[in-house]
């Protein structure tokens, strides 16, 4: 088969239905735009999210009787834990220095110290902040710990907050994209119900199904394409004007936006949109065919 | 060529059948008038043979092939070998005059070379080769039904069909085209052609079948179109 005059077909047909074309290509991008862009905003959150969570900290303290030995094997035990990202040990002397660089703008406070109170501690960050409990609760009744603090008031709190925000986000997702599927494929089936006369036509006088299909998937994939293209740009200029601005001017947040994720986002909508493009005219087209 | 055994067409919804017990048999390279008032059932005829549609009861066969028994996906190698002109032309709305012919050849996979030539050449032969590039509905009904006509004979079927092909020319028109069909009959193509148009019918002398409210009243080898004479 020649496959350049299917191609041929297809683009002919795409500008002589030039407004049906438009129309099409403008409601995928459209739906896909949205789909894309609250993938790009959740993600994003998400990200922020888990750098909050990075910067949590479990605080051991050590009793001052304690044996430089048992304090030895005590941090040989925390590095062997594979939830463990690092661990940090701060000793009686660095405790009291940071004490005093904090509050050096408050010298009562320092005045008052006698001798050393502070403990020694290890700082342990996690690779998984949320099992911050499970670890910490380890060192209950270990004879060298005083005390283990690790934001227990809030922490359980914070975590069930943050995982709401992420599986609504995951959850709302889903349902744009189903949303957008149904609308994409609503469009495509309209369209090819405007021409399906034209299919029965072509039957009639002796094309072979295929031969009759490969324009129109040839054109959906097209539309699909180009759809996801108008999304993606779309998305990258919200993401350079608003969320730009959103950044410089809430200082604080560790927004990051990253460029693969903006590339995986669009080869997403572009496989998204050439699959729904190309199945959605085969779907929309089978019923015709039967004459 | 063509076998109709005790066919009966009843279409969804109506309680009269279109086609009554229809038995006939049209030989290789006839030439057949199809003739009787509207509602007769001229076209269902021609779409049972296209099998555009199924029959109620009975058996069509197409070149010894029965066609009621014929998978989906063999119909379209079926129609290549049938070319039709249609009551309601059936053109392509986004395609040039052109483009339409030239689609009977595409299916069959023709180089476009020789499309090209073979395209030209029908248009010529219909008078319409200065119109190649207009679409249908920059076409008269004439110059539409005359493009139908070549987009039927361009591949040339060993079987034509033509529903009421007359219905929107002129009598010299007419009285051309059928000029044509009797010249391709003579290629050996077996015509079947349903019509009202009385005069042509008289003067060709052709085998004529009337049909009356579904069922065959009359088969005459060298008929006209009426009882008159
Ligand atoms: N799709 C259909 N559904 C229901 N009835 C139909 C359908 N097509 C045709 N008929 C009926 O079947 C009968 C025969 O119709 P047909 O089209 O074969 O007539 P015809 O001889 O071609 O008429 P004309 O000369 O006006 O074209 C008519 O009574 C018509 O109303
Ligand atoms: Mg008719």
């Amino acid at each position: 088969m020649r496959f350049s005059w299917f191609f041929g077909e297809a683009f002919k047909s795409m500008v002589r239905n030039g407004l049906m074309t438009i129309a099409s290509i403008l409601t995928i991008g459209l739906s896909l735009f949205i789909v894309g862009l609250f993938i790009f905003a959740s993600v994003t959150i998400n990200q922020t999210i888990g750098s909050f969570e990075k910067q949590l900290e479990i605080e051991v303290f050590l009793k001052d009787e304690a044996s430089p030995q048992a304090v030895q094997e005590l941090q040989d035990r925390i590095n062997s834990w594979p939830e463990v990202e690092t661990v940090a040990y701060i000793s009686k002397e660095e405790a009291l220095q940071r004490f005093k660089q904090r509050y050096k703008d408050h010298p009562e406070l320092i005045e008052n110290i006698q001798g050393n109170p502070l403990p020694a501690s290890f700082v342990i960050r996690l690779k998984d902040p949320q099992k911050v409990e499970s670890v910490a609760r380890r060192f209950n009744g270990n004879p060298a710990v005083e005390d283990v603090e690790y934001g227990q008031k809030y922490v359980k709190r914070l975590f069930e907050a943050l995982n709401v925000v992420r599986y609504s986000g995951f959850a709302f997702i889903l349902l744009l994209a189903f949303v957008s599927v149904i609308l994409i494929s609503i469009t495509i089936r309209l369209a090819i119900f405007a021409r399906r006369q034209e299919i029965s036509i072509m039957r009639l006088v002796g094309a072979s199904n295929w031969f009759i299909r490969l324009p129109f998937i040839i054109e959906g994939c097209f539309q699909g394409l180009l759809g996801a293209i108008i999304a993606s740009s779309a998305v990258y200029i919200v993401r350079v004007t608003v969320l730009e601005k959103l950044r410089s001017q809430i200082l604080w947040l560790p927004l990051n936006f990253d460029s693969t994720l903006f590339w995986q986002i669009t080869a997403g909508l572009c496989i998204g949109g050439l699959a729904l493009g190309a199945l959605g005219s085969a779907v929309a087209m089978r019923r015709y065919l039967r004459v | 060529m063509i076998e109709f055994e005790n066919v009966t067409k009843i279409y969804p919804g109506s309680k009269k059948p279109a086609l009554e017990n229809v038995n006939l048999s049209i030989e290789e390279s006839e030439f057949v008038f199809l003739v009787g008032p509207s509602g007769s059932g001229k076209t269902t005829f021609i779409k049972l043979l296209l099998r555009e549609i199924l029959p109620t009861k009975g058996t069509v066969r197409v070149a010894g092939i029965d066609v009621t028994k014929l998978r989906s996906w063999k119909v379209p190698y079926l129609r290549r070998h049938i070319g039709c002109v249609f009551q309601d032309f059936k053109l392509l709305p986004n395609k040039t005059a052109y483009e339409n012919v030239a689609f009977a050849l595409e299916v069959l996979g023709r180089p476009k070379r020789l499309i090209e030539e073979q395209v030209m050449e029908v248009l010529r032969l219909v008078g319409l080769e200065h119109k190649a590039s207009n679409f249908p509905n920059e076409l008269s009904g004439g110059e539409q039904q005359r493009i139908s006509i070549a987009r039927a004979i361009v591949n040339h079927p060993p079987i034509l069909l033509a529903d009421e092909p007359t219905g929107n020319l002129d009598p010299a028109t007419s009285a051309e085209l059928m000029g044509l069909f009797d010249r391709i009959n003579r290629t050996g193509t077996t015509v079947v052609i349903a019509t009202h148009n009385k005069e042509l019918v008289d003067i060709m002398r052709k085998r004529v079948i009337a049909l009356e409210d579904g069922k065959i009243v009359r088969d005459q080898v060298r008929g006209v179109y009426g009882y008159e004479i």
